[in-house]
């Protein structure tokens, strides 16, 4: 509880505030060293997570591509309105 | 590039678009069964709940009785509108705790803890306050007037413009899109809603007038929390959201409104016992129910929501115009648990057929019929 992390679902948007690109499993392995031992850092989770942002337009999709398994991965990255609104409100 | 190397990259391609889409649809699918699972979750509270206030004291007080150990009767102020207050209070506080219950199985009690102390949490509270308390005391005022005006369905489709107005407020706050179909889908929604409440609207006497006025406050007050709370939930789990919803209004309505209306009904001496006797009453075990249903209804609400939209998810909720009615005669009606089940009739034709009504125009809020024609003609 004091470990002074922010709650997670701050942390999934905050991580495309830099502006880069990034995919669910990017995600879970960027932050994984410190909210590993939370029970929602699933990538099923964090897919639901990115594709709601990307439906209420904090998050545009950049491309699709296939991984080495033959699964379709999704990235993308903030736009003006999502950083707007993480500076508003995550700020 | 070799001819062969082009034809394998046009192969991924194609399988990309189409896992992308099958991905599409499968979101849309799984939002859409939230916000219906909503609707019927919703159902299923006011059912629980309306059993709950037939139960033990709660029959006493409304039927203007005597109470516990030769108490009073209470007064028609403090049954109409404290009464409200106090099954509202208790419902949603249970639901609270259900709903912490779930986050502490998840792990999510610091998360819950913090997101109180931010911004989205706070408006979150907001939303409680708004939704909770004000637009669930102003429906109870409605619904009292109107009934007292013999016309108490005016209401129902009144109350239901919650969905028109949610759908607006997220194009204006949040940009989401509106189209005409969506328009007209919201509109049938609103008739169908007209039909299963039994709407009249050729006798509106002066009380059934003071009903529609304060139905549209609870309309617009569920409409700015459905709006509000359902794009809050991008930033916050909808699991940690409703568990700071339903504890805030829970906690406002037990610890605020209820006394405030007890003092104005002139019962504030009875407060104490009224809250005891209510807590220790038969009826605890069905706020106990309702409370659990309660908690999937609002945090369903909220991600359906925020997966599909505010004007398709508020539809789908609103569904429990018909699944409210229904739930309520298939419990105290069909089992007959509480022993009225002659009080409880099964629903009219008028109701089922306006429930299909509602289900068109939900179809056509979540389907644009130009675009069905059009991926029709290129499949042909």
């Amino acid at each position: 509880m004091g470990n002074g992390l922010i709650p997670l679902h701050y942390a999934i948007i905050e991580h495309f505030v830099g502006g880069e690109e990034d995919c669910a499993a990017g995600v879970v392995a960027a932050l994984d060293p410190d909210y590993g031992g939370y029970k929602m850092l699933t990538h099923r989770d964090v897919e639901e997570a990115l594709a709601t942002a990307k439906e209420n337009g904090i998050l545009d999709e950049t491309r699709c591509d296939l991984d080495a398994r033959g699964d379709l991965v999704i990235y993308y990255r903030i736009n003006d309105f999502g950083k707007d609104m993480a500076r508003r409100y995550l700020g | 590039m070799t001819v062969r190397e082009e034809e394998s990259g046009s192969i991924v391609e194609q399988r990309v678009a189409e896992l992308r889409e099958q991905r599409r649809r499968k979101y849309f699918v799984r939002g859409l069964a939230f916000a219906v699972a909503s609707g019927v979750c919703y159902g299923l509270y006011t059912g629980f709940l309306t059993l709950a206030q037939t139960q033990g004291v709660w029959g006493s007080w409304f039927a203007g009785l005597e109470w516990g150990e030769g108490q009073a009767a209470l007064s028609a102020f403090v049954v109409t509108f404290a009464l409200a207050a106090l099954a509202a209070g208790l419902n949603d506080l249970i639901s609270g705790v259900w709903s912490v219950a779930v986050c502490a199985k998840n792990r999510q009690v610091g998360d819950l803890w913090k997101t109180v102390k931010t911004k989205p949490g706070r408006i979150m509270m907001l939303c409680a306050a708004i939704g909770g308390p004000f637009a669930t005391i102003a429906y109870v005022v409605a619904l009292n007037s109107a009934a007292a005006a013999g016309n108490p369905g005016v209401i129902v489709p009144i109350a239901a413009l919650n969905c028109a107005i949610g759908a607006v407020l997220g194009r204006i706050f949040f940009k989401q899109s509106l189209g005409v179909h969506k328009v007209v889908g919201i509109a049938v929604c609103l008739l169908a809603a007209a039909l299963i409440g039994g709407a009249s609207f050729a006798a509106m006497g002066p009380g059934a007038f003071m009903g529609c006025l304060f139905a549209f406050l609870a309309a617009f007050g569920w409409g700015f929390e459905g709006c509000v709370a359902g794009f809050g939930t991008i930033l916050i789990d909808y699991r940690i959201g409703i568990a700071i919803r339903q504890v805030t209004a829970g906690l406002l309505e037990l610890f605020v409104v209820f006394p405030l209306l007890m003092a104005i009904g002139g019962g504030f001496d009875a407060l104490f016992a009224v809250f005891g006797a209510a807590v220790t009453s038969p009826a605890m075990p069905f706020f106990l129910i309702s409370g659990l249903f309660a908690m999937p209804a609002f945090s369903f609400w909220y991600k359906g929501n925020s997966m599909c939209g505010t004007a398709l998810g508020m539809a789908c909720n609103g569904m429990y115009a018909f699944w409210g009615p229904f739930f309520i005669w298939v419990l105290m009606g069909l089992c007959n648990i509480g022993g009225m089940a002659a009080d409880y009739p099964p629903l009219s034709a008028v109701q089922w057929i306006g429930a299909l009504i509602m289900v068109a125009g939900i179809f056509c809020i979540a389907v644009n019929p130009a675009e069905l024609l059009r991926s029709n003609k290129k499949k042909g």
